[in-house]
């Protein structure tokens, strides 16, 4: 011991280390850590710096990891960091009373979104947060302090590249903006350094970006002049160019990713709220209804109705105080595609709500979310109080002499919510119970008054038709089904994702360009569209489009846009129970036929899966998916046999496997 | 140290008093305080009672009333005649729980010196008569400094169960009725961890649902918890796609690690934490991982509750 020469900063370090080691191995342990440490140190004086080198690449794990949480010195010390980046809370400046404020919000959004000096953004929706975005932020925050570097970190929401996730992009007026893809905490200062040179850093870079749309008019904010990119520019793919890009169609998600969610000025920036500036100057309720009728918008949240009719329906329903409910519930358990856009851009629903609200003269709206979305519920809440503080939310918006008010409500956890009269009975703290209709919603809905409940998708979509108009977005799609759908590839993908594209594209095609295939690269065996009620499709669908009534057809749906992929590898029979088993914990057991149907599938299906299967349980399944389908009270119960009998209609292979073979 | 002859009360109470020595200086201060007892036993096997007299006499203060305090001797009147250490003339309601309480926030080694100086004061209060709560309130209001004062004023707002005094706040500036009860079953749940009965037997009075439907409520979203949650609480996201991409193997892992170390940790799935697109994911209090960050938090929350 009498070779180490500490300083005093570093003497106060190891004591930290020595008091993280349990009390009985203190003192065992203690000279032989100073005899590592002595070694590290190599006869130089022991600082602070050398403790926490040594900790960091020395010691095997798990004591790493506990020393160095004990020293502040891995996500404890980021963490804090990143909070900070939170709580610098976004302060709304002005007020937009009409629509000459408007365009001053705009030009002052535009600003931020390309700035003169650097902005550098870091996709923090729930995805990117998961995989370390907060983290990746602090340590830009911190690069940016350190190298004095004059930049502005924003956290911004999805762009839909879950697999790239966290993404960071740097942009400034006049360059093109690059984006990098699976950041780590350890190459943000070398982002930052190479931002600030106007330099790139090539081996994460993602890709480049020249110019984003403003709106959905074709107006565009360019980043960098039209002339050839510079050398260094050559090897970073031009984003458009790509394919994950370039076979989008973008009309709802079209901000996603590039915009802060807790910034209403970048909303604005891209074209927000135009669409009520001109549905409240120009328009009428009954022309804001035509055009949605026109749109042949059809609801997104799983059963199709169309949203004009609705909406009509609604308007002509008597009585003085009417709702807009927003159904966020989407229990399904494939996706959060709309969880994934709700945290990217909630200024995008409450205008499409703000249009719902004036096209059927109701004065409130709830945005109904599910309980596990906490960090959307905070982002729409955020997203309605500046809309108020503005004045986008309130009396007399606009000077219209329209006024609307908006609550964001977290529910309490129940699939059957996503029902929308269980959703309207967990508005009114009762039970996630479906209503028997007639009354339908639109008549008698929430506290007893006419309510149009739309998915969140549905009303999104909104304002683009009112600003472009009906038969523009009529003109994308299939004839049954119009303009474009957001979907979210998961399972066995190679890279999950979330993409939104025109109704008519083929599955297939979306699962081969979007997300590169399977994950194991074996061929695709079946695939699940529409969450747990929809069906299980054999590889040989995969031609099938994107439509709800080719969906319908083959007996699955279109749902709220989940695309579930499995590979030859996969036991669909044992996925076909696993989905039986959800319904049977969700089920709410207000119906018999679906109470104890569950119940019983769940029984044979197991069984089945096991390798216990008879003929004539496989007869019985049959019979009893037929009466579910007929008797049960809501969709939870009617399509619960779904997975299990398309899986005997396409897989007879597999479940014949799992025939018992002494009696059959 | 070798010339020392313990006998075995005499090895115990060192002990003992080693025990209430700081931490941090124990190692260091052993060999001193071993040569100044060899010297005071001058050859002869330590026994219990010298240890104490060595205490007593040898030491300097302020170590010597803590030390002899921790070995349980009675602290000298002519040391500090101003201590008294007569006893209370009796306790009125909770006050003798709460002033316990009160002298637990005191360090070991210093404890039983306060024990006598409070208990002092609040005899003063008392006039002589029965310790009442509101004399311990007020010692502490006066007396304690921060942060001391904040813990225990929490402490005794907690002491009759489960303090109800920020739901009470919340359901007075939240309007309405029945449509009210979830959102603030949310903020019960963000408080305490669960929906201990107290709190759900108050929103049922107060917004006039009965308990029978609070508790189909309860049980019918399943958001919320009846029961107090370890340290921690993990959600495993079950959702089909993370099923099919192993998903249950992250449950298994992470559940026979909890029986292995016993670790505080509770375990729960969810089939839409609304992340399949980086499935499996987990929630670990509140807050979504995925990955090498999800393997990275357990291992660290592993790491905390053993």
């Amino acid at each position: 011991m009498a070779d180490i020469k500490w300083l005093p900063d570093g003497q106060e370090t190891f004591d930290k280390v020595i008091a993280a080691v349990p009390e009985g191995m203190r003192a065992a342990m203690k000279p032989k850590l100073i005899e590592m440490l002595a070694a590290k140190a190599g006869g130089k004086k022991i600082s602070r710096k050398i403790v926490e080198a040594w900790v960091k690449e020395d010691l095997p794990e798990p004591q790493r990891s506990v020393l160095m949480a004990a020293l502040g010195l891995d996500r404890p010390a980021a963490k804090a960091d990143a909070a900070a980046v939170k709580k610098a809370a976004w302060k709304v400046k002005g007020a937009v009373k009409n629509a000459a404020d408007l365009a001053k919000m705009k030009a002052a959004g535009q600003e931020l979104l390309a700035p003169k000096t650097l902005r550098i953004t870091v996709s923090s929706a729930s995805c990117g947060l998961a995989k370390g975005a907060e983290t990746v932020a602090a340590a830009l925050q911190d690069a940016v302090k350190k190298q004095k570097v004059n930049a502005d970190v924003v956290l911004v929401g999805s762009n839909g590249m879950s697999w790239a996730e966290p993404m960071v992009s740097v942009i400034k007026a006049g360059k093109p903006c690059i984006v990098y893809g699976n950041v780590t905490a350890d190459a943000a200062a070398g982002i930052v350094k190479a931002a600030a040179a106007g330099k790139i850093v090539e081996d994460l870079a993602l890709m480049r970006v020249d110019s984003i749309k403003v709106d959905v008019t074709g107006e565009k904010i360019k980043y960098a002049a039209d002339k050839a990119p510079a050398a260094a520019l050559a090897k970073v793919k031009d984003g458009s160019k790509i394919d994950f890009f370039k076979k989008q169609l973008k009309i709802v998600s079209r901000n996603a990713g590039i915009i802060a969610p807790d910034r209403i000025e970048e909303y604005i920036g891209l074209g927000g709220y135009q669409a009520l500036a001109k549905a409240l100057g120009s328009m009428k309720p009954a022309d804001v209804i035509k055009e949605v009728k026109e749109s042949k918008l059809r609801g997104r949240g799983g059963a199709g109705f169309p949203a004009g009719i609705k909406w009509e329906a609604c308007s002509k329903a008597a009585g003085d105080k009417k709702y807009i409910v927003c159904n966020g519930s989407e229990g399904d358990p494939e996706i959060g595609l709309h969880k994934s856009f709700l945290e990217s851009d909630p200024h995008m629903l409450i205008e499409g709500m703000l249009l719902a609200g004036y096209a059927v003269g109701a004065d409130e709206g709830y945005v109904y979310l599910n309980d596990r979305y906490v960090l959307a519920v905070e982002r729409v809440q955020t997203a309605i109080e500046q809309a108020e503080k503005v004045g986008l939310l309130g009396k007399n918006i606009l000077g219209s002499g329209f006024s609307f008010t908006l609550k964001v409500k977290r529910g309490g956890g129940a699939y059957v919510c996503g029902e929308e009269t269980a959703l309207l009975n967990a508005l009114e703290g009762s039970f996630a119970e479906p209503r028997p209709r007639p009354p339908l919603p639109v008549h008698q809905g929430l506290n007893g008054k006419p309510t149009v409940v739309n998915n969140l998708e549905t009303l999104s979509t909104v304002s683009a038709i009112v600003l472009k108009g009906g038969k523009w977005f009529a003109g994308i799609g299939t004839p049954a089904s119009k303009g474009t759908k957001i979907v979210a590839l998961s399972g066995n993908v190679a890279r999950p994702c979330w993409v939104e594209v025109a109704m008519g594209t083929v599955i297939g095609d979306i699962i081969t360009a979007f997300a590169g295939g399977t994950a194991s690269g074996k061929k695709v065996k079946a695939f699940q569209t529409g969450g747990p009620s929809g069906g299980i499709l054999p590889a040989s669908q995969l031609k099938l489009k994107l439509d709800y009534d080719a969906l319908g057809k083959a007996g699955s749906l279109l749902g709220s846009g989940g695309l579930l992929v499995m590979d030859e590898d996969c036991d669909v029979v044992d996925v076909a129970r696993f989905l039986t088993e959800f319904f049977l914990e969700e089920s709410c057991g207000k119906c018999t036929p679906c109470r104890e149907g569950v119940k019983r599938l769940n029984e044979i299906v197991s069984c089945i899966a096991d390798g216990r299967g008879t003929k004539a349980q496989l007869a019985l399944v049959k019979t009893m998916g037929e009466a579910m389908s007929a008797a049960c009270f809501c969709a939870l119960g009617k399509t619960a046999a779904a997975p299990i009998l398309t899986v005997m209609k396409h897989f007879p292979k597999d479940v014949n496997g799992k025939m018992l073979k002494t009696i059959n | 140290m070798s010339d020392i002859k313990w006998l075995p009360d005499g090895q115990k109470t060192f002990d003992k008093l080693m025990a209430a020595v700081p931490e941090a200086m124990r190692d260091a201060i052993k060999p001193k305080l071993l040569q100044m007892l060899a010297g005071k036993a001058a050859g002869q096997p330590v026994s219990g009672d010298l240890v104490k007299t060595w205490v007593k006499e040898d030491l300097p203060e302020p170590q010597r009333s803590a030390l002899m305090a921790a070995l349980g001797m009675k602290p000298d009147g002519d040391q500090k005649p101003a201590a008294p250490v007569a006893a209370a003339a009796g306790w009125q309601g909770n006050a003798e729980v709460m002033f316990e309480r009160m002298l637990q926030e005191v360090p070991d080694m210093m404890r039983e010196v306060f024990r006598g100086k409070l208990m002092g004061i609040a005899n003063e209060k008392a006039k002589g008569g029965p310790i009442a709560e509101d004399h311990i309130l007020s010692i502490v209001k006066e007396i304690v400094p921060d942060p001391f004062k904040t813990n225990i004023l929490k402490a005794f707002a907690t002491m009759g169960g489960v303090d109800l005094s920020n739901l009470e706040k919340l359901i007075e500036s939240t309007p309405g009725g029945q449509e009210t009860v979830i959102g603030l079953l949310h903020a019960v749940q963000a408080e305490f961890g669960y929906c201990p009965r107290e709190a759900v037997t108050m929103i049922s009075q107060r917004k006039c649902v009965p308990m029978a439907v609070m508790y189909r409520l309860l049980t019918c979203y399943s958001a919320f918890r009846l029961q107090k949650p370890g340290k921690h609480v993990v959600t495993v996201c079950t959702s089909t796609g993370a099923y099919v991409n192993g998903g249950g193997a992250l449950l298994k892992q992470i559940k026979d690690k909890i029986a292995k170390t016993g670790a505080n940790i509770t375990v729960e799935t969810a089939r839409d934490l609304g992340c399949a697109n980086v499935a499996p994911a987990i929630m670990v209090d509140g807050e979504i991982f995925s990955g090498v960050q999800a393997q990275a938090k357990l291992e660290q929350i592993f790491s905390e509750s053993n």
